[in-house]
């Protein structure tokens, strides 16, 4: 079962996706498995946007490694137009990997310091045959940083990495995943490493390449008001602990969330506006520590924590999604309905 | 809010870090005020100069950072210390028992080898505490007010504790000599939403149950409405809006404050308005000339170009540093 989404073309499917890992604690402990995903499964339609949010430990990055082909699920099939790319021949397995790139949280770690900008865009091009020399590159090189706003180009194409700014990065890193036309980005917590003041730019413009190249986009991040800014017409999924507890429409999820988990992270946000932030409601947690993932709880995962746990029921049997309006999933035995704050 | 008396004053305070391409103008002509139990946030984005400000507030700057000029007085317990004139010795018994700071590297203040016990023990031993006894039993009391169990943590070494449970471990532990004024800076960025939430909550209580006074330095316009009495925006060193939390948010002048507010979208509110500010934070070694804003501002004048302008009272206790103050209120 995977929650539904419109019968159009789907770019990328997970279905009942488990990443496990083999730990052993000690050098003579016995090895345990360490699940750090559970049963995902979404479906994500071309030109569409599904933002992961949750908190860190969640699994959400591994979720988008596993979408981007970066690690190989324990079980669980993951389709891209149709196809698991693990099984494919190999040069179909590079062109998935063409189509699907990855934005990285941190632009000062993800630019090469000792190359040019020039030499950071142009090494996919050359690779993967987009071009065939240097005048093509460097003309192709110019288009796309025309296209990520960094102009006059001939301002930014010769220099090194830290003579820009944190924004202007990241513009460099998105025109790096540019150059392989990709349909299908994963963005890690792209934009919160970057100042408040630029941070919208950077989305604005990963919403124009939406609209002019039909990129899908899967946005994780762990804050729901770039979420809601972000994927406005898409969906959320909010995981905790490897699982989706609620997923659905975005702005059904901030307006009418219904997993006690996903009421208490919009509760506890504070909010830029005074008024607002100091007359929230804030509902308390049972508990303030995460379970530890060698240690999980019986039953709903959330129950040691939710302040609206039924005893016998939720510390027993773990709830499975399951749709309670049209696309709005959720997992918990005790739904709540209504805005929160 | 009914004001205490001013604990702290800064006036006029420039720090210039020495590099190889010439002076880096982190803080310049700075001039706040603090009032006993106040919440004063620091509103300013990376490379404002917001956290060497913080810094040189105890002293704590590094070897590179040279105060040139301005004074930095607190007056507290009917005291005054000067704390550019204070010698080592002196800063050494002032940090923590006067005035106690939570750094961003928060989660890196522990020894790693040795028990929280002991460096709550530490701590006291430093001060001129000699009765362990007492220590701990202050220990107990703080961690359990941070809502920790104390059997457990004491006995742990920081490795074994969450991220969360160290800042509020920190947070205990900066409590242990009744400081009367707690400097934070960047207290909540590397936390989860919940944790956050949590400590949050608890700076509110310290400040209703224990009237302490809060420096808090953040770029986090959303915790500055939550907790903040009164908020500083500065950018480029320099301060360029001073107000109450309502002014702030409410009223503000200053383009650059008003772009802040603008560029942060929120959860309940509506997306329209929303926008980045164009261009750039400043090369502070190459500053511009005239408003440090100009080049990012929405309507800048000649003016603008030539003259940086001053700090100026436009309402009680709002003050704000823009040549055009009178047209871009609303």
């Amino acid at each position: 079962m995977s929650p539904a989404s419109k019968p159009t073309s789907p770019v990328i499917e997970l279905k009942n996706l488990v990443k496990s890992y083999n730990v052993r604690s000690g050098v003579m402990g016995k090895s345990r498995e360490l699940r750090i995903l559970e049963n995902i499964s979404f479906t994500l339609n071309r030109g569409e946007i599904l933002s992961i949010v949750g908190e860190s430990g969640c699994g959400k990055t591994t979720v988008g490694k596993v979408a981007a082909g970066i690690i190989k699920p324990t079980s669980g099939e993951i389709l891209y137009e149709g196809k698991n790319p693990w099984t494919l021949p190999k040069h179909e397995f590079t062109e998935y990997r063409r189509k699907v790139q990855m934005i990285h949280q941190d632009p000062y770690q993800s630019l090469n310091p000792v190359q040019r900008i020039y030499d950071i865009i142009s090494a996919p091009l050359f690779r993967h045959k987009k071009v065939k020399n240097y005048k093509e590159a460097r003309e192709k090189v110019k288009e796309l940083l025309q296209r990520v706003d960094l102009s006059p180009v001939d301002d930014f194409i010769d220099k090194n990495p830290h003579q820009l700014s944190g924004g202007q990065r990241q513009r460099v890193a998105i025109a790096r995943t540019l150059t392989v036309d990709p349909e299908f980005i994963v963005a890690d917590e792209a934009v919160s490493m970057l100042d408040i003041s630029i941070r919208l730019s950077v989305v604005d413009l990963m919403l124009k390449l939406k609209e002019d190249l039909g990129v899908t986009y899967l946005f994780i991040t762990h804050d729901l008001a770039i979420a809601k800014y972000f994927g406005k017409g898409g969906r959320i999924a909010v995981m905790y602990l490897g699982r989706i507890m609620e997923t659905g429409p975005t702005l059904e999820i901030i307006h009418n969330p219904m997993h006690p988990y996903t009421r208490i992270l919009l509760s506890s946000i504070p909010e830029a506006d005074p008024e607002k932030t100091r007359s929230k409601k804030h509902i308390q947690l049972r508990s303030l520590d995460i379970p530890s993932l060698m240690d999980l709880p019986k039953g709903c995962k959330f129950h040691p924590r939710c302040p609206l746990w039924l005893a016998g029921k939720c510390d027993q049997d773990e709830p499975s999604l399951q749709e309670a309006s049209p696309g709005h999933w959720v997992s918990c035995f005790n739904p709540q309905s209504g805005p929160v704050a | 809010m009914a004001r205490g008396e001013k604990v702290l004053t800064v006036e006029k305070l420039s720090i210039d870090y020495i590099s190889r391409r010439g002076p880096v103008q982190a803080v310049r002509n700075v001039s706040f005020d603090l009032y006993a139990g106040e919440n004063l946030c620091i509103i300013g984005e990376s490379g404002s100069g917001k956290t060497t400000m913080g810094m040189s507030l105890v002293k704590l700057s590094p070897p590179s950072a040279v105060i040139k000029k301005g004074t930095i007085l607190y007056t507290l317990g009917g005291k005054e210390y000067d704390v550019r004139s204070m010698s080592e010795a002196q800063l050494r018994a002032f940090r923590w028992k006067e005035v106690a700071m939570v750094f961003q590297g928060a989660l890196n203040a522990f020894n790693p080898v040795i028990r929280i016990k002991k460096q709550f023990l530490d701590t006291g031993w430093a001060h001129n505490m000699k009765d362990n006894k007492e220590i701990l039993r202050r220990s107990e009391e703080l961690l359990r007010f941070v809502q920790l169990d104390p059997k457990r943590v004491l006995n742990s070494y920081q490795h074994e504790l969450s991220g969360g449970m160290k800042q509020r471990v920190l947070i205990a532990m900066s409590l242990l000599l009744n400081p009367k004024i707690l400097i934070m800076d960047e207290c909540t960025s590397a936390l989860d939403i919940l944790t956050q939430r949590t400590i949050i909550n608890l700076l509110k209580k310290i400040k209703e149950e224990m009237g302490i006074a809060f420096i808090f330095v953040s770029h986090d316009l959303s915790l500055a409405a939550e907790l903040a009495d009164r908020i500083v925006t500065i950018y480029a060193g320099r301060v360029v809006e001073m107000g109450t939390t309502e002014d702030i948010f409410k009223n503000a002048v200053h383009p650059y404050t008003r772009g802040l507010i603008k560029a942060t979208p929120t959860v309940t509110g509506n997306e329209e308005g929303l926008t980045s500010i164009k261009g750039t934070p400043p090369d502070l070694i190459r500053l511009p000339a005239g408003c440090k804003f100009n080049p990012r501002c929405e309507f800048p004048t000649t003016q603008c170009y030539q003259e940086e302008p001053e700090l100026v009272s436009i309402g009680k206790d709002h003050y704000v540093a823009c040549l055009k103050a009178d047209q871009s209120r609303d």
